[in-house]
């Protein structure tokens, strides 16, 4: 056995799952030799044992005509899980062919289907049972064959929307395209991709049907007497509840057994086919992996993580407004520990925008995000500080934060389209930022149009009180950055702002920050993937590689003589009129969750060699204020320079 | 709004008019033979056969026969009861009250479980109040509302014998207690269901971007959650429990016989096992019109919530 595999079963085989399906084949044993496992003929009519109370030889005691009840409810089961066995049957024949094929064929079948199907669905839930039940007479047969009908939709609606998108994949085009026919693709190229999921519904289907079984055995229109399923025993032990509470209880829990399992090796299975799911273990559990990971260090006595000099330090005297020194974050996923941010440093100094920019999974994001405390459960700020005013925002309480958060820095986001609750108006939700700060309601409402008519929005009056999806998606921007800077913040995180924009809107929301920035002073903390972007509004810029600063300087230094391979690289594959091919860096970022033990960079760079294979570049000096991690000095080096 | 709601109407009367047929010709598949049933096995003669197939329009063809039951329907007239002899909507109307009482009452009860529980299980999600919550959830699931209802008598009756279960109430109070413990009941699978629902939309909406902006603006995780979140999450949960009506009512079925109530429920078995086609046909029907009509009107209200589809 390979491991991958093993790690495939083991991570199926959790505790759960493997309990609920001990308990299920316990009950399909006992299904199966109830005939052996019944110490007594279960119908067997005694006047000498009525009602005797549970001992050696009648387990569970026995009913009021002297029946065995444990017998009985052996037998009971058998006849229960064959008939739950049926109704699913009966269901998947005739709904998964159906399903899949209005799925597949879509058109005029699938208008039918889908009628059918919501008329079928338009009786509630057993009703549907009783008219049959009432038409063909009582009898566990007909009632098997009313549930089964009964089940078709959902598991058909099931089998038509998996058939829907397994139709559009690329093996299914090939098969076509082979010539192969319909119901050959169906039965032997889609199915075998959707059985999966289909069986784990019949599976929890099975569950309902014991339940839907045992009601309708119960009202005396399933099984006849003398005839013992789950449904018929309950009824016949609520008459004698007070002398033989057993006769009523045995069944109960036998129902509630069985469905429990199914729904626990369900919901395990469901998990395990969806890994975005399942649970992750506790970031308390992450913090101790990286305690001891940080106390064995790589086992050669070099740094894991590259903290650096201080960048940009050398600032003269002017003092940064927020400084985040050698931030360490890591993130739990389900395929293991990412290290997404590994030491990162970043000074913003007063009325500056500064830029940051990387491509995707460099880090920019979750380091922002770090900044303001906003990352999700599963992410951990491992090491570092941020320094705000002389006070580490990491180490001060969640509510402290929350005082930080609008009024000290603020922070707007990519996608604007997403950033408000949809179910209320753009005002009412930048009034919220002003009642939160103790203002009345109509001081709020006047702020807010003040706000808004600042960022553009006009007539703000009317404007306000659009909802979200009204707007488009430059005016959700401009309504997020006064929603940003309606607290009087000074400080604003721009997360790709306009990534998610049409072009001619993103110079509009860039202008507009530009001059919010010049008119309140701002600092602004501007994140990119567009080195275009940050040559046109930033005075200063870091470049991000694999969770670390690689490069710092002025923009206009970093532009003229770019020290950092990357940076140059970046820079070169910048579109610009006149030059003939767009150029992009070959290769791909490193896997975050691997130790990184030289420059990050290497495996990407032209000028690399065996020393950034072994160890990691410190960050020096180029010139004052512009500093860089790498081995190399590739300045003025390299075919083509920035224009 | 307007043509969502049209829509939605239209919808209801084809799915209503189509429900009508089946039940209608489903029931006349059966091979017991109606006349029997209404002589209740006497010997008869031919006249009076003659007579009785004219008195219930057996005598006429099959579109003939639905015609002049959906022309009744339509005016509230749901035919004579093959059993009873009787008006099948004075018998229903009779019985009404205690269904629909149950049916409210467990709904309300569900609701006002599974909101809280559900917030709390997303708010809390992974922690030992969501652990424990969804343990409970898993046996609500699979408890069935009879062996509830048994277990409840059970305990009642040894702990307070004196507790009365059924009987006719001779006032709202009492209206009330004998139908809170069979809604009790009843709600328990729904609420699990529900929960479930809410948990996984709150925790949705927690995922959501919105909720990072509103805690970037310096709100705590409560008053985002009570203030936006759960208007949110609400919806999805408004619809399901449109389906779960359906449930409800034939779950009531089953509560009505353990705790003896005469309701719909105990009607319509004892018409199922008396093949009482009349009284099948207008208690089906009304329950498939009931369930159609809240989930509908919960359909449009759902419009009213959400603005994306009031506004367009």
């Amino acid at each position: 056995m390979n491991d991958s595999l093993k790690e495939k079963l083991r991570s199926f085989f959790t505790v759960p799952v493997t309990v609920s399906l001990a308990v299920m084949l316990g009950i399909l044993i006992i299904a199966v030799f109830a005939g052996e496992l019944a110490p007594h003929d279960p119908n067997k009519i005694d006047a000498f044992h009525i009602l005797e109370p549970p001992s050696a030889e009648f387990p569970l005691g026995t009913d009021k005509s002297g029946r065995d009840l444990l017998s009985r409810l052996f037998v009971g089961s058998r006849t229960t899980m064959l008939s739950a066995f049926c109704v699913v049957g009966i269901s998947a024949l005739i709904g998964i062919p159906f399903g899949m094929m209005a799925g597949y064929f879509g058109r005029f079948f699938d208008r039918i289907f889908m009628r059918v199907t919501d008329v079928l669905m338009s009786f509630p839930s057993l009703l549907l049972a009783f008219v049959l039940v009432a038409a063909f007479g009582r009898g566990i047969s007909n009632v098997v064959i009313a549930l089964g009908i009964l089940y078709v939709p959902m598991l058909a609606r099931l089998a038509r929307s998996l058939a829907l998108v397994e139709k559009n994949k690329l093996y299914v085009e090939a098969a076509r395209s082979i010539g192969y026919s319909s119901p050959y693709i169906l039965a032997f190229e889609i199915l075998p991709n959707i059985i999966s999921t289909l069986v784990v519904q019949m599976m929890l289907d099975i569950g309902y049907a014991v339940l839907d079984l045992s009601a309708m055995s119960f009202l005396g229109l399933g099984v006849q007497p003398p005839t013992a399923d789950w449904g018929a025993m309950l009824e016949e032990g609520r008459i004698i509840i007070m002398q033989a509470p057993a006769a009523s209880l045995a069944p109960g829990l036998m129902i509630i057994i069985t469905v429990v399992a199914v729904n626990i090796f369900g919901d395990g299975v469901n998990a395990w086919f969806d890994p975005s799911q399942r649970k992750l273990p506790p970031l308390s559990r992450l913090r101790r992996l990286l305690d001891k990971e940080e106390r064995l260090g790589t086992g050669d006595g070099k740094p894991k993580y590259v903290l650096g000099i201080r960048t940009g330090a050398a600032a003269g005297d002017r003092v940064p407004i927020i400084s985040v020194d050698s931030l360490k974050v890591s993130i739990m996923t389900a395929r293991g520990v990412a290290h997404a941010v590994r030491g990162a440093d970043i000074d913003i100094y007063p009325g500056e925008i500064m830029g940051l920019v990387g491509e995707s999974g460099s880090g920019k994001s979750i380091t922002a995000k770090s900044i303001m405390r906003l990352n999700n459960e599963d992410i951990l700020v491992y090491g570092g500080r941020i320094i705000l005013e002389g006070e580490d925002l990491l180490s001060i309480p969640e509510k402290k934060m929350r005082g930080v958060r609008g009024r000290e820095v603020s922070m707007i986001f990519q996608d604007p389209m997403s950033a408000l609750d949809p179910l209320q108006r753009v005002g009412k939700q930048i009034e919220e930022v002003y009642i939160l700060r103790g203002m009345t309601r109509g001081e709020a409402v006047a702020k807010t149009l003040d706000m808004l008519s600042d960022v553009g929005i006009n007539p703000a009056k009317e404007r306000s009180r659009a909802y979200p999806f009204e707007l488009s998606g430059g005016q959700m921007q401009r309504v997020m950055i006064a929603m940003a800077l309606s607290a009087g913040s000074k400080l604003l995180i721009a997360d790709e702002p306009t990534t998610a924009l049409d072009v001619t809107v993103q110079a509009q929301i860039l202008d507009l920050i530009e001059d919010l920035q010049k008119k309140y002073g701002l600092s602004v903390l501007l994140i990119t993937h567009d080195f275009g972007i940050i040559a046109q509004m930033c005075k200063k810029v870091s470049v991000m590689y694999a969770g670390r600063i690689v490069e710092t300087g002025s923009t206009s230094d970093v532009f003229a003589d770019p020290r950092h391979p990357y940076t140059k690289d970046l820079i070169d594959s910048i579109p610009r009129t006149g030059k003939r091919s767009l150029s992009y860096i070959p290769g791909m970022p490193p896997d975050l969750r691997l130790m990184i033990e030289g420059c990050p960079y290497e495996p990407r760079c032209r000028f690399s060699d065996e020393t950034c294979r072994e160890t990691a570049p410190q960050t020096r000096e180029a010139a004052e204020g512009h500093t860089f991690a790498c081995f190399k000095d590739i300045s003025g080096r390299g075919e083509g320079g920035p224009a | 709004m307007l043509s969502y709601t049209l829509n939605r109407i239209l919808q209801y009367v084809i799915v209503l008019a189509v429900a009508s047929v089946v039940i209608f010709v489903l029931v006349r598949m059966s091979p017991t033979d109606p006349v029997a049933v209404i002589l209740g096995g006497k010997q008869s003669s031919d006249e009076t056969i003659a007579n009785i197939r004219h008195e219930f329009y057996l005598d006429k063809s099959m579109p003939e026969q639905y015609s002049a039951w959906m022309s009744g329907l339509v005016r509230g007239d749901f035919g004579m009861s093959f059993k009873y002899r009787q008006e099948v909507s004075g018998l229903i109307a009779s019985r009404m009250p205690v269904t629909l009482g149950i049916v409210g009452l467990a709904m309300l009860i569900s609701l006002l479980v599974s909101i809280p529980a559900g917030i709390l299980m997303a708010a809390k999600q992974h922690r030992w109040q969501d652990n424990l919550l969804s343990v409970i959830q898993l046996i609500l699931v699979a408890c069935p509302p009879f062996l509830t209802s048994i277990i409840m008598i059970w305990y009642l009756s040894v702990h307070d014998p004196t507790f009365a279960f059924t009987g006719s109430a001779q006032s709202p109070g009492e209206f009330l207690s004998r139908i809170s413990l069979p809604a009790l009941a009843l709600s328990f699978a729904v609420i699990a269901l529900l929960s479930r629902v809410m948990k996984s939309g709150m925790v949705e909406q927690i995922h959501s971007d919105y909720y990072m902006v509103a805690r970037s603006k310096g709100m705590s995780p409560a008053a985002i959650i009570m203030n936006h979140c759960v208007r949110n999450a609400v919806i999805p949960v408004i619809t399901v429990l449109g389906i779960e009506v359906g449930i409800l009512l034939v779950g009531s079925v089953l509560v009505e016989s353990v705790f003896s109530l005469s309701g719909i429920g105990t009607l319509l078995v004892e018409s199922v096992k008396a093949s009482d086609y009349p009284l099948i046909q207008g208690i089906t029907m009304l329950m498939v019109f009931i369930f159609m009509t809240i989930s509908t009107v919960l359909d449009i209200l759902y419009g009213v919530i959400d603005p994306r589809i009031r506004l367009k």
